[in-house]
């Protein structure tokens, strides 16, 4: 059967993702990924009508460790069959989550030491343009700083793989300018 | 191009989901879409803890509202789909992140290109209600949220779509075998302009 490059064709009641070529399905895969981090922003959006930032952003760091630790990695190591306990295995899930490091979206040099140590500077970060653009400084703060949203999900992440394996942050945000990177943070395994 | 069928090999610094297969991508497409259906529980229960139950619904049923118009337009985009007709609802609706295939299970019945009826045959969320007895969130996720998330998915393909539930939850017995295997059938009609 050829391959649809797209589904501009009628419609197929017994369609399957099968039936799509690569490229379709690759481009529908970086749909998910904008509903999935879509729905966090807008539920952050909603949140902050009801409550505080601070409340807010204990609320999306709650969410996103749990949700992360009972479904985002299960799921995600589940279908691409990754498994191990060191850094270099992580940082393949890092490739492979909705909201995970790739060309176009959070984007990151790597410093592989070793199997079980990493550094990651993160040059592109759509989430923290986006708090640049709109936010405040407490905005980024909630996110990106010491106990923020996103060491939270370093955290999580690190502990389903390996217990012993611990984020540090190197370089936190605010940045400087638009030209400075992101952020660092260092994966090792300490036991 | 490689073809990989999963990650279980060496870690690759410039991997690409080009690199893997279809059944591969497919898989990953599934998980992605399960974590999507998901994710609205653990908000939900995060904000009833802080703001009670009201809130926390009130909440829910505003997320869907607004992710319908994007969700209905990145599809659109990903899959080259144009058309402001029924059919190109079934395919958007088919296709999207928050309902897709091997999630969820439904048929398009078509009476005519402007007259469809949506039955959904396989719902995971009202599965997991009924087998925790929870009528009160059927009633509220089936009734209300269901009802606005479509409004909003079908305004977004065409103003013109009218949506009308045909049978919604809670199924009699908590059991599908009295309502012939149906979670939920909508009719959808585009009216001819007067």
């Amino acid at each position: 059967m050829k391959e649809l490059q797209d589904y501009s064709g009628p419609y197929m009641p017994d369609g399957k993702f099968a039936d799509f070529s690569k490229d379709a399905l690759v481009r529908l895969l970086q749909n998910y990924q904008k509903i999935f981090v879509g729905l966090m922003g807008i539920w952050n959006g909603v949140n902050k009508q009801r409550m505080s930032l601070e409340e807010t952003c204990k609320l999306d760091g709650d969410v996103y460790e749990m949700q992360v630790r009972q479904f985002e990695l299960p799921l995600v190591t589940e279908a691409m069959n990754i498994h191990g306990d060191d850094v270099v295995t992580m940082l393949k899930y890092f490739q492979m989550c909705p909201d995970g490091a790739r060309k176009g979206l959070y984007e990151y040099d790597e410093d592989i030491k070793s199997n079980n140590h990493a550094i990651l500077t993160f040059t592109k970060c759509p989430t923290l343009f986006y708090c640049e653009r709109h936010g405040d400084e407490k905005d980024i703060e909630c996110l990106c700083g010491p106990g923020g949203v996103e060491h939270r999900a370093f955290a999580a992440i690190c502990k389903y793989f390996n217990p012993d394996m611990k984020c540090r942050a190197l370089k936190l945000p605010p940045r400087k300018s638009k030209n400075d990177i992101c952020c660092i943070w260092e994966f090792k395994v300490e036991p | 191009m490689k073809d990989l069928e999963e990650y279980s090999g060496k870690y690759d610094p410039n991997i690409k989901y080009q690199d893997f297969s279809k059944d591969a991508l497919a898989r990953l497409l599934n998980a992605y879409s399960k974590e999507i259906a998901l994710l609205s529980a653990f908000w939900y229960n995060a904000v009833k803890e802080r703001c009670g139950e009201e809130q926390a619904f009130a909440c829910e049923v505003k997320v869907w509202e607004d992710i319908g118009a994007p969700e209905i337009n990145w599809t659109r985009e990903a899959l080259n789909i144009q058309e402001t007709d029924l059919h190109a609802f079934a395919k958007l609706i088919e296709m999207g992140g928050s309902f897709a295939r091997d999630v969820y299970d439904s048929t398009f019945d078509f009476k005519s290109p402007d007259h469809v009826v949506f039955t959904v045959t396989k719902c995971p969320s009202l599965t997991y209600l009924e087998r925790h007895n929870e009528r009160k969130r059927v009633v509220q996720i089936c009734q209300i949220l269901e009802h606005a998330s479509m409004k909003a998915y079908a305004a977004a393909v065409n103003p013109h779509i009218i949506i009308t539930p045909l049978k919604l939850p809670p199924r009699e017995d908590w059991d599908e075998k009295g309502w012939g295997g149906i979670c939920c059938q909508w009719e959808l009609k585009i009216e001819p302009k007067t």
